[in-house]
């Protein structure tokens, strides 16, 4: 026992030594089994460049995209640094160009060539599980997001264009890695993959539901 | 100020919405295509058509309806030569023609005006001088080709076969090989169209 008094008195008073703990209190002190050797950090900010390839109804549009972002915030909801809530806001842009086409139904034909987009924006809820305590360099978690999902479906052709919109319920399992530039550091790369799936629909343009694939690179900013 | 930034982040991402650029747009006009479902085009032998003027409609100038020039026969020499192909012989109005070819442009031109009030903006002495006005002008115009049964003319069904090309007005090249490529396509998609 004593040899454990000892051991968690050196590490608080070498934390002591790289920070100033009278002007940031440890808020873990008495409450977790080993206190943290910097700032404790408790919430975050990320903007992410989003990559998505679009998964359903692929004849409307099947190329991936890398015009995407996202933005998101989470909180520390328990002392362990495990897990963590918050939003998403994202936005992506799926684009495909459809070569010259006649298209022919009964006594009518129509030929031209196609801009097919896709315009999505999402709001989510989020719970991160991180597996490692925050001050790691590596800190890789899981988690899902729950929300809505707004989707404009639009077609272009010359001066001409028709477009339908939908709103729709949003799930996003989500698993990356957090990566910071030494221990405990306040900016961090995240690396992620998530799956969205959004009930969006649209009869007009064969949409029964959108689902994609994507995967992020973004900036974090630990804050406390 | 998170806050704000998230607010800011939202309202400019949602408010981007890329569109393709008007120079792929518009390379290429939009050629529709419609028949009579009980015409038998092989019935007829020959037609007539004005070679040097075309039936033009604007809505400004709702007195100006013919159209001559260059253009217009660029466009007219370009249906005769496709229906000359197709078999079909160019006579005169006077010799019975089968079926006759109507051409012509129908051109619109809108123009809004908005007023945009704001209401957070007086003048520097107290007096109101806050919103501006903007205008904005659309033009859109399309070339249509029909085919009308002269033989028939009495039945009252003289549909044979109607053509809608568009845009003209924002092509960046109205007078040949856009337009010349629309009307070959017009009939290639139209292979029916044969004595």
């Amino acid at each position: 026992m004593s040899m454990v008094l000892f051991g968690v008195s050196f590490i608080s008073g070498k934390a002591q030594y790289y920070y100033d703990r009278s002007k940031n209190p440890d808020k873990n002190i008495g409450k977790i089994s080993t206190p943290k050797t910097g700032r404790d950090f408790d919430h975050f900010f990320f903007l992410s460049w989003d990559n998505n390839t679009p998964l359903s109804n692929k004849d409307f549009i099947s190329e991936p995209s890398s015009l995407g972002t996202k933005f998101g915030y989470r909180k520390r909801i328990n002392e362990e640094d495990k897990l963590w809530v918050g939003g998403d806001f994202g936005w992506a842009v799926y684009k495909q160009y459809i070569p010259t086409q006649t298209y022919t139904s009964g006594t009518q034909s129509v030929t031209t060539d196609l801009y097919n987009y896709a315009y999505n924006y999402s709001l989510s809820l989020n719970v991160d599980y991180f597996f490692r305590p925050m001050e790691k360099v590596f800190t890789p978690y899981a988690g899902v997001g729950i929300g809505a999902a707004y989707d404009k479906f639009a077609q272009y052709f010359n001066i001409y264009g028709t477009d339908a919109t939908s709103w729709g319920f949003l799930v996003r399992p989500e698993a990356g890695i957090l990566i910071g530039f030494k221990e405990n550091s306040a900016w961090r790369i995240k690396v992620a993959y998530h799956y969205d799936y959004a009930s969006n629909t649209s009869t007009d343009f064969g949409y029964k539901n959108f689902t994609n694939m994507g995967f992020q690179v973004g900036i974090v900013k630990m804050a406390w | 100020m998170p806050t704000c930034f998230v607010a800011f982040f939202g309202i400019a991402v949602w408010s981007c919405q890329p569109k393709p650029n008007n120079g792929d747009l518009l390379k290429n006009m939009v050629v529709s295509t419609d028949y009579n479902s009980t015409a038998n085009f092989s019935n007829y032998s020959n037609y007539w058509m004005s070679l040097d003027t075309i039936s033009y409609f604007l809505n400004t100038a709702p007195t100006d309806t013919l159209s001559t020039g260059a253009a217009v026969r660029t466009i007219t020499n370009e249906v005769s030569g496709a229906l000359t192909t197709a078999g079909y012989s160019l006579v005169g109005k006077n010799a019975s023609p089968d079926f006759w070819v109507h051409i012509y442009i129908v051109e619109n031109i809108s123009t809004y005006q908005s007023y945009y009030y704001n209401p957070y903006s007086y003048g520097y002495y107290g007096g109101y001088y806050g919103g501006y006005s903007t205008v904005s002008v659309s033009d859109q115009s399309n070339l249509y080709i029909f085919l009308v049964d002269l033989k028939h003319k009495s039945t009252g069904k003289s549909y044979l076969w109607g053509c809608n090309i568009g845009d003209l007005a924002s092509s960046p090249d109205q007078t040949t090989d856009t337009i010349i490529r629309a009307i070959d396509q017009a009939f290639k998609q139209s292979s029916y169209i044969k004595k």
